[in-house]
């Protein structure tokens, strides 16, 4: 009798487990639990333990973006894009080859302006990066290195696909430095690819002498410009911020040593440094003494800072201060000016692939480094959403005659311009 | 009372549970089925009402793809040009460019998964030959590739493709080619993609969205197709100059305009 008990005891909580978990199993697959929104149960398990975070303050130059206009030239016709940034799915086949091309650069040839521009004549892609960019960001943002360590800028490069089946590479700098390099790209694929493509039809001025003879031979002539859209602007910076902007730059955000000017400027003292935010979303800052460690030091166990590392420091500042408050607009390098204390770094809004100027001729933000440190900064903090209405722009040629009798030589550009309204749209810029 | 007698209640209860359950997830099965079967239903009507000849039963059910995390290997590129070629000098040019060559030929391998070689290699019988190489690094044969080895066996010339497999899904658009001249293999082509760094679940859209997705395009764009051949969900190979070259979830769509493929996450169309 009692080993029949027994029995019976142990099938009964046999059953009792397995339909509980029969239960428990039916329980997940029904709709009152949900559907583990696609995952399966180890995964969501894994997920919940999961201790990747990023770190918001880490920029690595792979999330480097500048806006880029690209021109594709075929045996049979040319097309291109004018409203672009490196980081879009547009420039990725485009940035392959130009990677491959840097990355395979041969020896050096001093050329000129003039030749680049007889190359650009030829089959091949153009790309024009807008400002000068130092060759060696460039380079680490498209996952490449140059096998000679060149101390170059590059506006605008230049693939071409020679009829003698090499191809080489043009670099030209904003001063109008030229320099070629054989590479050792596949002609063949080179042209398949360029004679592949179909999109708006662009010139060069250089192809219309008698109507833009007297800009820029570089200035885009568009088929059909990019649509742009309007932006609604606003400050980027509200009270409720302040304690995180303050926290981010390393001041306390409790000092006693804050007081508001009658301009209603905000000023923040500490020992090391003086942060000043204005009304208008301005933030300033002037260094006192830093420690290591701190936002505003730059390899402080290194004997100099070198210019990638200026820009690095730069950037990771602006972002960290700015983080995702642009709006749809991005941060990219517009400038990096040596000096004999340190460098002078600048960075610019862009909003989707269309650089964006404040009227005053200021930048979204002007990095000073001397030595180790940064010891000045200067941020507008401006947000930028898009609207549902489309940017008027004059017509090219319209422009380009005004550009001409003003300004000779200029190249048209579509830039947004921020003159500190609400809105912000599209102008034709001379350069 | 007894534990014995409370233990029946407790299973008695468990039992009801388990019923209740089942039915309801029974009933959610057949919702979902029919709310399926109306999908489509309507899916044929639409395309019917667009000029659109297609078949449902083209309609893959079902279907679950991964995104997949590409991982360059120089270890399997120089196994490859080996097989090719024979044992090879290899060598950097820069660019994450490779160039293994011999006096046999030379390959070329990029950092996009593109292949280029030309070779001089007689090859007695190129079926088998094709075959011991794609299924060595993981391309499919279809019918038409075996229609074109069986071509090249007997006239000694001409081109045979495949396209990669991976986790069961075809990439699309990015086939490996060897071409033969008079019995002898003379170049390879193409994109040779390395084994899967790693496998992870992701969203996919239905089949049905998917040819939505395709009707939309077509009407917006004011293509002329009148007919889907074929639907199947597989990858897209995509370049990108920062990061590790990737493969996207799309299904694609034959029709008699053309392949176009639309991406399983976003929808957005490309044309083959």
């Amino acid at each position: 009798m009692n080993k029949k008990k027994i029995t019976i005891d142990r099938l009964q909580n046999l059953a009792i487990v397995l339909l509980s978990l029969s239960a428990a199993f039916l329980f997940l697959q029904t709709p009152l639990f949900g559907d583990l929104a696609g995952k399966t149960l180890p995964e969501l398990i894994g997920d919940a333990f999961s201790t990747e975070e990023t770190d918001g303050s880490q920029v690595e130059l792979s999330d480097f973006v500048s806006p880029v206009r690209i021109v594709f030239t075929g045996a049979y016709a040319r097309c291109g894009v004018d409203a672009l940034t490196t980081l879009d799915d547009g420039f990725s086949r485009a940035g392959t080859f130009l990677s491959e091309a840097i990355g395979s650069a041969g020896a050096m040839l001093p050329s000129t302006e003039e030749t680049f521009l007889s190359a650009l004549r030829g089959s091949g892609i153009y790309f024009d990066f807008t400002t000068d960019l130092p060759l060696d960001i460039l380079s680490d943002a498209l996952n490449t290195t140059v096998p000679v360590s060149q101390d170059l800028f590059v506006r605008r490069a230049f693939i071409s696909s020679g009829e003698d089946g090499a191809v080489r590479l043009y670099l030209l700098d904003q001063a109008g430095e030229c320099r070629s390099f054989s590479t050792a790209l596949s002609a063949s694929e080179l042209s398949a690819y360029l004679d592949s493509l179909n999109g708006t039809g662009v010139d060069f001025a250089f192809s219309f002498p008698e109507s833009y003879g007297m800009l820029s031979p570089f200035t885009l002539i568009m088929d059909e410009p990019t649509p742009r859209h309007t932006l609604r602007v606003s400050s980027a910076l509200s009270e409720a911020d302040l304690p995180d902007l303050l926290r981010l730059a390393e001041f306390n955000p409790h000092t006693e040593n804050r007081y508001t000017e009658s301009t209603g400027t905000i000023v923040v003292r500490e020992s090391y440094g003086t942060l000043r935010l204005s009304s208008d979303g301005t933030v300033t800052y002037r260094a006192g003494s830093t420690d290591a460690g701190s936002l505003y030091t730059i390899s402080p166990d290194k004997d100099g800072v070198s210019l990638t590392e200026a820009v690095a420091a730069a950037q990771k500042l602006s972002f960290t201060l700015l983080q995702d408050r642009c709006g749809a607009a991005s941060l990219y390098l517009s400038s990096v000016t040596p000096s004999a204390e340190g460098y002078s770094v600048t960075l610019d809004y862009v909003v989707n692939g269309t650089p964006l100027r404040f009227s005053d001729g200021s930048h979204a933000a002007s990095v000073t480094i001397e030595g180790h440190s940064i010891t000045a900064f200067t941020i507008h903090f401006r947000s930028y959403e898009l609207t549902d209405t489309y940017s008027l722009l004059l017509p090219m040629q319209l422009s380009a005659a005004i550009a001409q009798n003003r300004y000779e030589g200029c190249e048209l550009s579509v830039f947004y311009v921020d003159r500190g309204t609400d809105t912000v749209s599209v102008d034709w810029i001379a350069n | 009372m007894k534990t014995s007698r409370l233990k029946s209640i407790v299973i008695a209860i468990l039992l009801l549970v388990n019923i209740f359950l089942f039915v309801l997830l029974l009933g959610r099965q057949n919702q979902q089925r029919a709310a399926y079967e109306r999908s489509v239903e309507q899916l044929s009507i639409l395309l019917s009402d667009n000029g659109i000849d297609f078949d449902t039963a083209l309609l893959p059910r079902d279907v679950s793809i991964s995104t997949v995390e590409l991982s360059r290997s120089n270890d399997e590129e120089s196994a490859f040009a080996e097989k090719l070629l024979g044992k090879a000098v290899s060598r950097s040019v820069g660019g994450g460019i490779y160039i293994y060559e011999n006096d046999a030929g030379s390959c070329q391998f990029r950092s996009n998964g593109t292949l280029e070689g030309a070779l001089s290699r007689h090859v007695s019988n190129p079926t088998a030959f094709c075959e011991d190489i794609f299924r060595n690094w993981g391309y499919h044969m279809d019918d038409e590739a075996y229609a074109q080895a069986l071509a090249v066996n007997d006239s000694g010339s001409g081109t045979i493709s495949a396209l990669r497999e991976i986790d069961g899904h075809l990439v699309f658009a990015a086939p490996l080619s060897l071409t033969f001249e008079n019995s002898a293999l003379v170049s390879v082509s193409g994109s040779f993609l390395p084994e899967a760094a790693s496998l992870k679940g992701a969203e996919c859209m239905d089949a049905v969205s998917a040819v939505v997705h395709f009707l939309d395009y077509r009407n917006a764009t004011g293509l002329v197709c009148t007919e889907i051949t074929r639907l199947s969900c597989g990858y897209l190979l995509q370049d990108s100059s920062s990061v590790s070259t990737r493969l996207v979830p799309v299904w694609c769509i034959a029709t008699d305009a053309g392949n176009y493929y639309v991406n399983c996450a976003t929808g957005s169309i490309t044309r083959g």
